[in-house]
């Protein structure tokens, strides 16, 4: 019933956008569009706290087969998401739609909407017919949206970029569902889910494989992720948060629902996922680094954080599929928990890089600068997001990068000793990854709002939208309670993670009790102490969370409270201001800057966010392959310009896409030598090919 | 395979054990010529091409602030005596005392070269080299200002320089010494006063001590930035027969 209302209040969105007028009509079509997220916000909360499955839609269609929809708690935790992240978006997207005439804005809206409903399908899809229908359909509205502005050939050219490698992604995903539904004998997902144990380990590496990186080329796991930071960066600014914050959910989700069950009864697929994920995450990181262009820098922090949620996954089936479903659940949890996080800051940091860019005009790091100053608001919950992805607590990002290092470490259960390598590295792979985003965040907000203004056009910034200030503030906040509440979410997830690895971490392994403290026995509380457990409800209002695996030397996993988080946090801000009243206090002098004795200082003597990270570069020289292209502008034998620029390829660009360019042209080049234009040489090769022919069919009458 | 570790361990240690014991390597310092009684004093003081020696009725005294130590005054029947002492450090005329006693072992200089020939920034360097190893002393040089007690400025202040120096003069935390290296520093030696040089520190900061000579050697700069924290005295400046 929600769902028939929300796709009404969906579709009269941009119906009403339709209305002459300039402003009106948007506000009207923003409201009924926001009413549908809300709806949708409530229904997948419902489905998040539902039952296991619900039926929503049961076709059986001629030719291509059944077409069915259910609602799940984990697709209600995306649909939530989603939701969640379109409402936010919303207000800057009706406000960007302003420019558009009135047809057009229609459009526009019509297709934010189908992006919408097409993910919510695919979120609930249980027939590989309507999953693949929905992925599709959610490919080409994203494909609409990023080369939605089709003024410059950049957008255009990044779309097909897109559109070219996710439906590669969708072909290689989709041969992987049909081999399954075939050796299965059912396009139900859950159909084939249960026939799983029966198929042989190869079939199921095969199809695990191509569904992990065919559907995974939307979440951007290596190799193929040089579509997302172009299709990204150019898509238009009010559209950027929806692609980071919601689609690439997409691809996270096809594992879960696909690979999950697989990789349950194939641990070697649970290893690839974790080793791609933190491959992908430090290289996304890595390449985040040495943007200049905020826009493209935040989607190659995506493709980072993409990564860390899909090891966080890749872990989690691992432990599941060596008999460890408790670790599992905690590994799924942090993944779930990264994907939630990812969904809230990356939208709030996109949100951000639109406002800085109405504001100045620019998203180009290096024209920026000053910008907190200038607004604080907008600059004030910018460096809130910079902190929750750098995980930095109280934020959120903290909270999943913790548990997911803290999961890992808890490899020491499984005895084979090359998946403990994997792991081992994958951890550390991951934990300087977590170093080098706080590097790359604290350079981003550096260059972008401290400092002095390098251009015009940062020094002149206007006072950024409250459409964009706004969504912001609530996604701070919900960053901010996703990082002190985690302690509620995460039995919440460990719930959806339960059918995924077989087992509920924070159900089974937290006791009862522990969720109503007053009633942990005295012994049980000494015990806890000796292994320096903490039980916060003794003294702390708000409920505790320890996750334990009680068989072994190291029983904690993990544990918090938020009360105590908070009391901490209290402490350490107070003792800050107290040290800062302190040192005010004390004699001091006020000096002139120091800018080592120039004249006067220049914006651009000041540091950039190139020279910030100039160590990275320096110390990755050997991943990053920088080279230098010369341009020369000629006249006779004068060169009149030569320009240099230092170029850095992306690494799958250059050790996927450019040999696979180059193996397609060498051999059109080799077939090309048979075309030599000349009709004689045509005419040879029709009679050789009759020849052939004959001389095959002759031979197999004989 | 480097083998710096042998040869070092070979080689023994080569650091000057200056001030606590005298230095008398040949060539550490190109010493300076002392007042004299001389007789034809006006024929001795027309050697100088800096204008240091001036008569008096006793005889002819040494300016020590504008000697550039050529040697002109060294040769001849006239020659004044010579002296090849270190302690060259001259107080230029603040009233203020010596840094502390927290100073004495932890002295952070900022070292600023406004204009100088060259001379003058190759002997501070030295300061660094083995043999004078001017940590041995707690003396460290510091890239900014902001961290430095005192500063250390070398040439005849260009006009170019003039911004530098002040301001890395108020970017000083207190307390805080001026310390002005070379006759450069003091009145523009070679240079003089000209269209593009100041001629003088005194002229732009506050300065507390003089190092004279053109360039004054290692041990006479690290005879100066003791001179700082009290560790060492200042001689005068001119010296009467
Ligand atoms: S050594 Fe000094 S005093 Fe003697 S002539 Fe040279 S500059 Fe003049
Ligand atoms: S004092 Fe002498 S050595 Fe030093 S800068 Fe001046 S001319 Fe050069």
């Amino acid at each position: 019933m929600l769902y028939v209302l929300a796709y009404l209040l969906f579709a009269s969105g941009p119906l009403l956008a339709l209305l002459p007028g300039r402003r009106i009509p948007l506000i009207f079509a923003w409201i009924t569009m926001t009413a549908g997220c809300v709806l949708m916000i409530v229904q997948g909360a419902l489905a998040v706290g539902g039952p296991v499955e619900q039926s929503l839609i049961r076709w059986a269609l001629p030719i291509i087969g059944t077409f069915d929809f259910v609602q799940t708690p984990l697709g209600g935790l995306l649909i939530l998401i989603t939701a969640v992240v379109f409402a936010t978006a919303l207000p800057f997207v009706t406000r960007d739609a302003t420019v558009f005439s009135t047809g057009r804005r229609t459009l526009f809206l019509a297709i934010v909407m189908l992006t919408l409903v097409s993910m919510i399908g695919f979120f609930s899809a249980s027939t590989i017919v309507s999953f693949i229908f929905s992925w599709e359909l959610a490919a080409l509205a994203i494909w609409g949206l990023i080369t939605f502005e089709t003024r410059h050939s950049k957008p255009v050219a990044a779309g097909l970029l897109t559109m070219a490698l996710s439906e590669l992604g969708s072909l290689v995903g989709l041969a992987s569902l049909l081999l399954l539904a075939g050796a299965a004998g059912t396009t139900q997902l859950n159909g084939i889910a249960a026939a799983i144990p029966h198929l042989s380990p190869m079939l199921l590496l095969i199809t695990g494989l191509l569904a992990f990186f065919g559907f995974g080329m939307k979440a951007g796991i290596v190799p193929l992720n040089v579509w997302l930071p172009a299709a990204h960066g150019t898509a238009p600014r009010s559209i950027s948060p929806i692609l980071s914050g919601a689609t690439l959910n997409l691809g996270l989700y096809a594992f879960l629902r696909i690979d999950a069950p697989i990789a349950l009864h194939q641990p070697d697929l649970g290893l690839v996922i974790l080793a791609s994920g933190a491959l992908t995450a430090l290289i996304g990181i890595l390449y985040a680094l040495v943007e200049r262009d905020m826009k493209r820098l935040l989607a190659q922090s995506s493709v980072e954080n993409m990564g860390i949620a899909t090891a966080g996954i890749g872990a989690g089936l691992t432990f599941a599929a060596y008999g460890h479903p408790l670790l599992g659940g905690i590994s799924m949890v942090a993944g779930l928990y990264h994907m939630i996080n990812h969904s809230t800051f990356k939208t709030l940091l996109f949100l951000g890089a639109g406002g800085i860019e109405v504001a100045t005009g620019t998203h180009n790091l290096d024209q920026l600068g000053g910008l907190m100053r200038r607004l604080p608001v907008l600059g004030g919950f910018f460096l809130a997001g910079a902190f929750a992805i750098a995980a930095l607590p109280p934020f959120n990002g903290f909270v999943s990068e913790w548990l997911l290092l803290e999961s890992l470490l808890r490899v020491v259960e499984i005895p084979v000793v090359p998946v403990r390598i994997a792991f081992a590295i994958s951890g550390a792979v991951l934990a300087l990854t977590s170093g080098l985003a706080l590097t790359c965040f604290i350079m981003l907000s550096g260059s972008a709002l401290m400092g002095l203004p390098r251009t015009a056009q940062a020094a002149g910034a206007r006072r950024a939208p409250h459409s964009v200030v706004i969504p912001m503030g609530i996604l701070t906040l919900l960053s901010l309670l996703l990082g002190l509440a985690a302690t509620v979410i995460i039995p919440v997830l460990g719930r959806l993670a339960a059918p995924l690895v077989g087992a509920d971490p924070t159900a089974t392994l937290v006791p009862a009790f522990f969720h109503n403290t007053s009633r942990i026995p005295r012994a049980v509380q000494q015990a806890l102490d000796a292994i320096g457990a903490h039980v916060g409800a003794v003294f702390m209002p708000v409920r505790s969370l320890i996750v334990m695996h009680l068989d072994s030397t190291a029983p904690v996993v993990y544990a918090m409270s938020a009360a105590l988080t908070g009391v901490v946090l209290a402490l350490m801000l107070g003792g800050v201001w107290l040290v800062a009243r302190g040192l005010r206090r004390r004699r001091s002098s006020r000096n002139i800057l120091w800018d080592a004795g120039l004249a006067r200082l220049r914006p651009e003597m000041t540091y950039t966010a190139t020279t910030f990270v100039a160590p990275v570069r320096v110390i990755f020289a050997g991943f990053f392959h920088p080279h230098i292209e010369v341009e020369e502008e000629r006249q006779g034998a004068f060169v009149l310009t030569r320009s240099y620029r230092g170029v850095i390829a992306n690494i799958s660009d250059r050790a996927v896409l450019s040999p696979i360019i180059g193996g397609a042209m060498a051999i059109a080049t080799l077939l090309a030598r048979m075309h030599k234009g000349r009709m004689n040489t045509y005419a040879g090769y029709i009679l050789l090919a009759m020849v052939l022919l004959l001389v095959i069919v002759a031979a197999g009458r004989g | 395979m480097s083998f710096w570790p042998y040869f070092g361990l070979k080689r023994g240690i080569k650091t000057t054990s200056w001030p606590s014991a005298k230095e008398q390597s040949p060539g550490i310092t190109p010493g300076r010529p002392r007042s004299a009684s001389n007789a034809s004093s006006n024929a001795t003081t027309q050697l100088c091409p800096t204008g240091a020696l001036h008569p008096v009725e006793t005889g002819v005294s040494v300016d020590l602030t504008h000697c550039i130590h050529c040697q002109r005054c060294r040769q001849g029947p006239h020659a004044l005596p010579w002296e090849d002492d270190v302690a060259w450090t001259v107080n230029a005329g603040t009233a203020l005392s010596p840094l502390g006693y927290r100073f004495r072992r932890s002295l952070h200089v900022r070292y600023i070269d406004a204009g100088a020939c060259g001379a003058c920034i190759n002997e501070a360097r030295l300061l660094d080299a083995p043999v004078y190893n001017l940590h041995r002393l707690g003396i460290f040089i510091t890239a900014s200002p902001r961290d430095a007690d005192v500063l250390l400025v070398a040439g005849p202040i260009t006009n170019a320089m003039c911004t530098a120096v002040r301001k890395a003069y108020s970017a000083m935390p207190h307390p805080k010494r001026v310390v002005g290296m070379g006759v450069c520093a003091i009145n523009g030696g070679i240079f003089g006063e000209n269209f593009a040089c100041v001629g003088g520190l005194q002229k732009i900061v506050p300065v507390d001590l003089w190092i004279p000579g053109c360039p004054p050697p290692p041990l006479a700069i690290l005879h100066g930035l003791l001179a700082v924290v009290g560790r060492t005295q200042c001689t005068t400046a001119e010296e009467l027969p």
